[in-house]
């Protein structure tokens, strides 16, 4: 975990950041629901601040425990994106469940807001 | 509760009081129902995502009571036929912005590109109603109607789809 990001902690969703050289791991444990879409918006903004200040070429999104996203938080990642994409210093790559269908059309949905600043798999 | 199986078909309905957290609870009894009774994966997943966003929706913009939900599997012939129908009391301003949401939605020819600009405008807003159900028309791939009448609104959300024969559930 690192010192200078907030992890979330709700009974719903956990993350786990890890910067590391040029890139910044993070992964999501568990659900992001409706009601986390604030706490996710500020990590968001987070991992985008740390990312500017170690000069950050990648930011990973590993998916693989993430049971499901809601509207309300891919609307917090949309944000992230645009605000990303406004400046593009870093790319955003997921690592999505290969056997998730939802994930794959959510991804598809979010990499076709991102452009080229987002990269699946 | 009730959850029917007469012959090719499996329903539930549910009556959900104002607590967003039981969203999550309902989508996993969905999720669950659904590898029992559909053998594809992808179609279960269109009816977890749509089960989710219908009910949050309804759940989070009611103006009073409970919110009711009802869900239909109906196999006919290869295919499969998904229903999903929420009911709960709304305010006429929400009904209204609601109403011209499912308009748009519907003379839609493209529904990619229509969810793409609705996409684009949820980053503008903090709140609403329209991600949710652009992913239910979208990603769910369903047909999204409304009725509105004396303060409550009806959605329907309908589909029909060939199995894939892909991986189950995830």
């Amino acid at each position: 975990m690192s010192g200078e990001i907030l992890e979330i902690a709700t009974p719903d969703l956990v993350t786990e950041t890890e910067p590391k050289g040029d890139r910044i791991t993070v992964r999501f444990v568990g659900s992001a629901e409706s009601v986390t879409r604030d706490d996710l918006a500020a990590y968001l903004t987070a991992i985008h601040e740390l990312a500017l200040e170690t000069k950050a070429v990648e930011v990973v999104f590993d998916l693989r425990a993430l049971e499901f996203m809601s509207a309300a938080c891919l609307r917090s990642m949309l944000a992230w994106l645009c605000e990303l994409e406004r400046a593009p210093r870093y790319v955003a790559r997921f690592v999505p469940d290969g056997k998730s269908h939802w994930q794959r059309r959510s991804l598809e949905s979010l990499a076709s807001i991102g452009g080229e600043v987002v990269r699946l798999g | 509760m009730i959850v029917a199986k007469t012959g090719t078909s499996t329903s539930f309905e549910l009556s959900v009081s104002p607590a967003p957290t039981l969203v999550a609870s309902v989508r996993r009894f969905v999720a669950e129902l659904c590898g029992r009774v559909l053998a594809d994966g992808d179609i279960a997943a269109r009816v977890v995502v749509a089960t989710h966003e219908l009910l949050d929706n309804a759940v989070r913009y009611a103006t009073q009571d409970a919110s009711r939900i009802r869900v239909e599997l109906h196999h006919v012939g290869d295919d499969v036929g998904v229903v999903i129908v929420t009911k709960n009391r709304l305010d006429e301003d929400r009904g209204r912005e609601l109403q011209r949401l499912l308009d748009a939605m519907q003379a839609s020819p493209d529904r990619g590109a229509y969810y793409r600009d609705l996409m684009r405008q949820a980053v503008a807003r903090l709140d609403g109603p329209g991600l949710g159900l652009g992913r239910v028309h979208a990603e769910a791939g369903l047909d999204l109607c409304g009725r509105f009448e004396e303060g409550t609104v009806l959605i329907r959300a309908e589909g029909r789809f060939a199995p894939s024969k892909g991986p189950p559930l995830r």
